[in-house]
């Protein structure tokens, strides 16, 4: 018998069972026990690139129930089963938003920018310079605007130009001589958010031209709380209102949020203005699984993927277990009595509760070098996730 | 005074008290916190400094803290008198594991941006805080410094546990209320 914890529970291909796609990339492709609500947001998605031609969304749910993987999950499949109506490849882009007190709108479009990064930008432009004839008169056409037109062929350049104009496209402060430099007129956003949006516009369209598709993935939105200013609040709602307006049609965004009911969510985030313009099926709910259905069809699919069914098959009938290999390494009560807890409680029942409850128990079995997960290590891990 | 780097807000070099440091954002800030590593070869009480071992495990089970500890099999007097302290809290596991020579802590907070870890060379010892000379990183979950975080946290509450030669000596017992 193998010694690693791996081997012991016929893992497939990872360590542990524990799911987190911002510490292994790979997992971003699970999406378990919600085949509706999946099949919805890839259908919203789907039509969002006819019109608005990119995906506007927001996505809230209580704490743990999955926002996180949802939104890693919906970016996996839109870069590997790209949409028909998607023109272009999808870059996507993901960000923890982080917001004090007294962060204004600048500080959203400095964290959007820092993360779509420097080098991407640049290397869309010198793909547009490498295939247009007239790259100065396409730069002006979708830039807009003579300011942004001339960071774009600054930024281009390379060297300490470039990079000034670069800072000048996050929102930085350049001094006059900097400003002068770059052959820019003032600072972006000298008159307000509506310049940040429009040269984030502006780079969706430059992408656009070059075969990419830009949308964010911005989690945690629930920071916006943490805004005590009016002036700073509006900057955000006055960001957001004119990313989800109609005119932008070159830069998707998902947002994600904490939240147990709508009229938790940050009020710059869910004012009409806004909802109305991103639409309402485009503001959808994950819901704790709760239901036992829910939470079965959740547990089995999880375990159906992250264990190797063979390998598991051939142990049960090698060492006689008293388990089936659909709920491995569990046994069949043992399995229902997580299930069991899993439901006791609605707003308990979330996929990292679950998922937290079977790599402990796992863990725990382990420690006991049990090949099955029986009834009393789920008496003893489960009360401690949902009790 | 602790020395800190000034180009990232969110990583810290911490070089006196480091660890200290650790549990002084932990019992003052007041965020939930659902989950806590403490990974060093060596423990003790902490008498003497200004949070001791004793502080800390009644606020872990004041705020019934899921706590994992990985350290070494203690052999002298003070270890097994730290163990002892750990022993009566229903909240915290622990492994031990003679190859153990990191020294990392991690808080998992919610919301996650509440989150932060320290690692170094300091051990969870009085000593580490109040006369050797130690360095530590102390990140924040923040901007550059949440996947540093999340991936720490991974490694010493995943990784670390499994691992064959993390025995389990005493395992969370909390709350055994069965159906």
């Amino acid at each position: 018998m193998s010694n690693t914890f791996k081997d012991w529970f016929c893992l497939n291909g990872r360590e542990t069972f524990t799911i987190d796609p911002k510490v292994n990339p790979t997992d971003a492709r699970f999406y378990f026990g919600r085949d509706p609500l999946r099949d919805r947001m890839k259908k919203q998605i789907s039509r969002a690139f006819i019109d608005p031609q990119v995906p506007k969304m927001m996505i809230y749910g209580a704490y743990g129930s999955g926002k996180t993987q949802t939104l890693h999950y919906l970016a996996y499949e839109l870069v590997n089963t790209t949409p028909k109506a998607c023109k272009g490849k999808p870059h996507v882009v993901h960000l923890d938003i982080e917001v004090q007190s007294k962060s204004m709108a600048e500080q959203w479009h400095l964290q959007m920018m820092e993360g779509l990064g420097m080098a991407t930008v640049q290397g869309w432009l010198q793909s547009l310079f490498a295939k247009s004839s007239n790259f100065e008169q396409d730069i002006d056409k979708l830039a807009g605007d003579p300011n942004l037109a001339m960071a774009f062929k600054q930024l281009r350049g390379g060297g300490d130009l470039a990079f000034n104009a670069w800072r000048w496209l996050t929102g930085a402060k350049l001094s006059p001589k900097e400003l002068v430099e770059i052959k820019v007129t003032r600072s972006l956003a000298d008159v307000g958010v509506g310049d940040m949006v429009a040269a984030l516009q502006a780079i969706g369209n430059l992408a656009r031209i070059v075969g990419i598709c830009l949308v964010f993935f911005i989690d945690e939105m629930d920071e916006l709380k943490n805004i005590k200013q009016g002036d700073a609040a509006e900057s955000w709602h006055m960001f957001t209102r004119k990313l989800a307006d109609s005119s932008n049609s070159s830069v998707g965004f998902v947002l994600g949020f904490t939240a147990v009911t709508v009229d938790e969510a940050p009020k710059m985030l869910i004012r009409e203005d806004i909802i109305s313009r991103i639409s309402r099926a485009n503001l959808l709910e994950l819901e704790t699984l709760s239901a036992p259905a829910n939470v079965k069809a959740f547990v089995e699919e999880m375990l159906a993927h992250l264990i190797d069914q063979k390998a598991a098959d051939k142990l049960i009938k090698a060492e006689k277990l008293p388990a089936a290999v659909s709920t491995y390494p569990f046994s069949a009560s043992a399995f229902d009595l997580l299930c069991d807890y899993a439901c006791q409680d609605a707003i308990k029942s979330t996929p990292r509760n679950i998922i937290r409850t079977i790599n402990e128990c796992a863990i725990a079995a382990w420690d006991g070098q049990k090949m099955i997960i029986e009834d009393d290590i789920v008496n003893e891990i489960a009360p401690i996730v949902f009790g | 005074m602790a020395n800190y780097t000034t180009d990232c807000r969110h990583i810290r070099l911490v070089t006196e008290r480091t660890v200290e440091h650790f549990l002084q954002r932990l019992f003052l800030r007041d965020v939930p916190v659902r989950g806590l590593c403490l990974v060093s070869p060596f423990i003790n009480t902490m008498e003497g400094s200004r949070f001791t071992l004793t502080h800390l495990s009644e606020k872990i089970r004041r705020e019934r803290i899921p706590t994992y500890v990985v350290t070494r099999t203690p052999v002298e007097p003070w270890q097994e008198e730290a163990m002892v302290i750990l022993a009566k809290n229903e909240w915290v596991e622990v492994r031990y594991n003679n190859s153990v020579h990191a020294k990392v802590y991690v808080t998992a907070a919610t919301p996650e941006s509440e989150s932060f870890a320290l690692f170094g060379s300091g051990n969870l010892t009085g000593r580490s805080i109040e006369t050797n000379l130690e360095v530590g990183m102390l990140i924040v979950a923040q901007g550059q410094g949440r996947p540093l975080v999340e991936e720490l946290y991974y490694w010493a509450n995943n990784r670390l546990r499994i691992l064959e030669e993390s025995k389990l000596h005493q395992p969370i017992r909390a709350k055994r209320r069965k159906l």
